[in-house]
């Protein structure tokens, strides 16, 4: 039989980022997981057959091939504002949506039938990242519908909070498209990055990583389940197509109830988490380039060593003690100062002297102090201004822009002197990347990185100077977060950064 | 200059090259970019400039002239090299010989002879014994589909130091399709096994204007059809 074939034809694309050249195309099954596109090698493998669904899946491969970023992608999974997973998922959101607006029915072709298994498996294994990954990847194609059947199979509240997380990042998307440079493959002025359509995909993914984090209720185990033997079948499509209003109790599902005010909780709560409105330009970081300034300024004292009484040694030094101490300390040890990092935002809207800096040496010995602000060229950024008991003799010129806020945290991250020592970022949270305007998502980027690496964030130097001083006394440090990064988690979140990380 | 205003590298490199002063030269690559187009017609062709297309069974009557039967006479015709050659009088022409790698073997030797160095290069009439040599500003352009320059004859490779290869079509060539297929042409004329000349475009801009466009992509692309216009559809995502 001589059945008709339909090689795609990528050579027709056309790209601003991306030298255009010949390449390899292969068929393959219509299976989920089989059509991929390699586009750094310029290899296709697709579908060739006539059918609509094959189409589709052609069309969707294409798309890749002129939207998605190719040898640029690891330098998007790079810049960490949202992850590689993430990023995939809402690609596939991307990509499908822009068939849709060409011509190509995805809403009724796109799907190989393997969702609903999907579905159930994504809720039997209680996977909620990959379930709400799984969710937008194929919001908007006939896929969407069988995914979200199978989890309502097992779990009709997760059912409801995947479609309505769907449902939002199509409309996030819709709007992006409508704005225009969602399909844009030019190049963005200010961070190099190409394509420019990918910087919607990585806005919705970082939202999309956030939904992924939260935990959903655990359900609590239904004693008895209400078994429906007869209208099971007729019942199944019409559950399926519900919101999962009017709560049914499947015979086959395994997993009970959650109360209805955990629910609306988490419901809202998922409501309150909204992306980074900033639609135009890809917002970055600058390169931290360091200058290590002569330290030439001793501050005594501040080396971070000292001796303490200690009851075993060589040297009796402190002889006295042996009738005055109880435990009869007559010798010395030497302890090193817990040292730590100072991150200091040196930019126009913080103001700092030097004698607060030789302050701060004095209460944190062998405390490393970095202070960076972006002057708007190629040169250096940041500064080393104290180090190991020694600090500058005359402060560079600060004040200028931020530029480089999260390059200067890492770093200190990096230079703790040991596992335990503290980093302290001290910023009023205004950050940006050079020659930019505030931006919400660089802001989480800092928010979420200093969560993580348990940085203290504080929004004056006294502030840093309190914290040391407790630290000494041996009180934790606590993070008292500058109202702007406090006003960007609440508009992410729909939540108070400090309610949400109250032990930080 | 917008992206598609401006001139590709290619078509830039012969520009160049005419523009100061190198008379010979080859252009190569897929068919249907306009090499011979822009060989007859771009740079100093004020002299005039006369094609000669080279197959197995020409003869030198293509190149030099022969002898023909005219009103009981026998009379001479110059053949495109000499004319080129002798261009109006003053200025010698432009010879633009297709596909050189198809001459015979005497056409082959004749051509070498004509396309010399001007210093070397000269020929004599049979019937009037006048030595020709080409004149001042004469200029050869030879176009290929070869894609290997190791290919060609060391001797004829040795008089064309100069050879580009062209993978577009000329700028100009493209205004004569339709916006939203220019990029895409230029794309596919260099695309291999799947490539899709200018002329096919052409055609298939003009029948889309008096039919569907679905039907017109059948008559013209024929199996294909249906993965172009997808392609195009996709393509035109940016635009959307």
């Amino acid at each position: 039989m001589n059945e008709t074939t339909h090689f795609p034809e990528p050579e027709i694309l056309t790209r601003r980022d991306v030298e255009a050249g010949r390449w390899t195309v292969e068929g393959c099954a219509p299976k989920r997981g089989l059509p991929h596109v390699i586009l750094t090698e310029r290899i296709m493998k697709v579908p060739v057959d006539t059918t609509e669904m094959s189409r589709c899946i052609r069309a969707h491969e294409m798309m890749h091939a002129k939207v998605s970023p190719g040898a640029e992608y690891p330098a998007w999974i790079k810049r960490d504002l949202a992850s590689k997973e993430a990023l995939a998922a809402v690609e596939e959101l991307r990509v499908n949506l822009l068939c849709q607006k060409v011509g190509f029915d995805m809403k009724k072709h796109l799907s190989d039938d393997g969702e609903t298994a999907d579905g159930e498996r994504a809720v039997a294994t209680r996977d909620w990242r990959g379930a709400v990954f799984m969710a937008i990847a194929c919001a908007g194609t006939a896929s969407h519908k069988k995914f979200l059947t199978g989890v309502r199979r097992h779990d009709r509240f997760w059912g409801k909070c995947l479609k309505d997380i769907s449902g939002r990042g199509l409309r996030f998307m819709e709007k992006a498209y409508r704005e225009g440079n969602l399909a844009s493959t030019g190049i963005d002025n200010t961070s190099g990055m190409a394509p420019l359509g990918f910087a919607t995909t990585e806005r919705i993914a970082e939202w999309l990583d956030r939904i992924a984090a939260q935990e959903p209720p655990e359900p609590e185990p239904e004693p008895e389940p209400v078994t429906v033997p007869d209208e099971d079948k007729a019942d199944e499509t019409e559950a399926d197509e519900g919101d999962g209003e009017g709560e049914r109790h499947r015979a086959h599902s395994n997993i009970g109830i959650t109360p209805d005010s955990i629910k609306e909780g988490f419901g809202e709560r998922l409501k309150g988490i909204t992306p980074d409105r900033n639609q135009y330009g890809v917002p970055c970081w600058g390169e931290l380039r360091i200058e290590k300034l002569p330290l030439t300024t001793l501050v005594p004292g501040t080396i971070g060593k000292k001796r303490i009484p200690s009851n075993m040694g060589r040297s009796p030094r402190r002889l006295h003690r042996y009738l005055t101490d109880p435990e009869m300390r007559i010798f010395d040890r030497t302890i090193k100062g817990k040292g730590g990092v100072i991150v200091l935002d040196a930019s126009g809207s913080m103001d700092f002297t030097k004698k607060e800096i030789r302050t701060i040496l004095e209460a944190a010995p062998g405390v490393t102090v970095l202070a960076y602000t972006d002057r708007g060229d190629n040169g250096t950024n940041a500064w080393v201004l104290a180090n190991k008991g020694r600090m500058v003799d005359e402060l560079p010129d600060l004040c200028h822009g931020n530029g480089v806020d999260l390059p200067a945290i890492e770093w200190g991250v990096a230079h703790k002197q040991r596992p335990n020592s503290p980093v302290i970022w001290v910023s009023d949270g205004g950050v940006c990347g050079p020659s930019q305007g505030f931006s919400n998502a660089l802001a989480m980027q800092c928010i979420k990185y200093c969560i993580k690496n348990r940085v203290l964030v504080v929004p004056h130097l006294e502030d840093a100077l309190t914290q040391l001083q407790n630290m000494k006394r041996g009180q934790k440090g606590k993070t008292i977060w500058p109202r702007q990064l406090r006003t960007v988690y609440r508009q992410a979140n729909g939540s108070s950064l400090t309610t949400d990380h109250p032990s930080y | 200059m917008s992206e598609e205003q401006s001139l590709p590298d290619c078509w830039t490199k012969f520009q160049q090259v005419l523009d100061n002063g190198i008379d010979r030269i080859i252009l190569y690559g897929p068919p249907g970019t306009g090499k011979t187009y822009c060989g007859l017609t771009h740079g100093s062709v004020e002299a005039g400039s006369f094609r000669l297309v080279c197959t197995e069974d020409m003869t030198n009557a293509d190149v030099t002239g022969s002898f023909m039967l005219e009103k009981g006479d026998f009379r001479w015709l110059s053949g495109a090299a000499l004319k080129a050659w002798d261009g109006d009088g003053v200025q010698g022409g432009r010879l633009v010989v297709d596909e050189i790698d198809k001459a015979g073997g005497d056409v082959f030797a004749t051509l070498l002879a004509m396309l010399d160095t001007p210093d070397s290069a000269s020929w004599e009439n049979p019937q009037s014994g006048k030595v020709h040599r080409p004149k001042p500003g004469f200029t050869a352009v030879m176009t290929t589909n070869i894609e290997e320059m190791r290919e060609l004859p060391p001797a004829l490779a040795d008089r064309f130091p100069v050879r580009i290869r062209i993978d577009q079509p000329h700028p100009d060539a493209l205004k004569l399709l339709s916006r939203d297929l220019r990029r895409v042409c230029t794309q596919m004329a260099d695309a291999g096994e799947r490539r899709i000349s200018l002329r096919q475009w052409m055609s298939f801009d003009s029948l889309r204007k008096g039919l569907e466009q679905a039907r017109a992509a059948e008559i013209v692309f024929g199996d294909r059809a249906e993965s172009i216009l997808d392609a195009i559809a996709v393509n035109g995502v940016t635009r959307s």
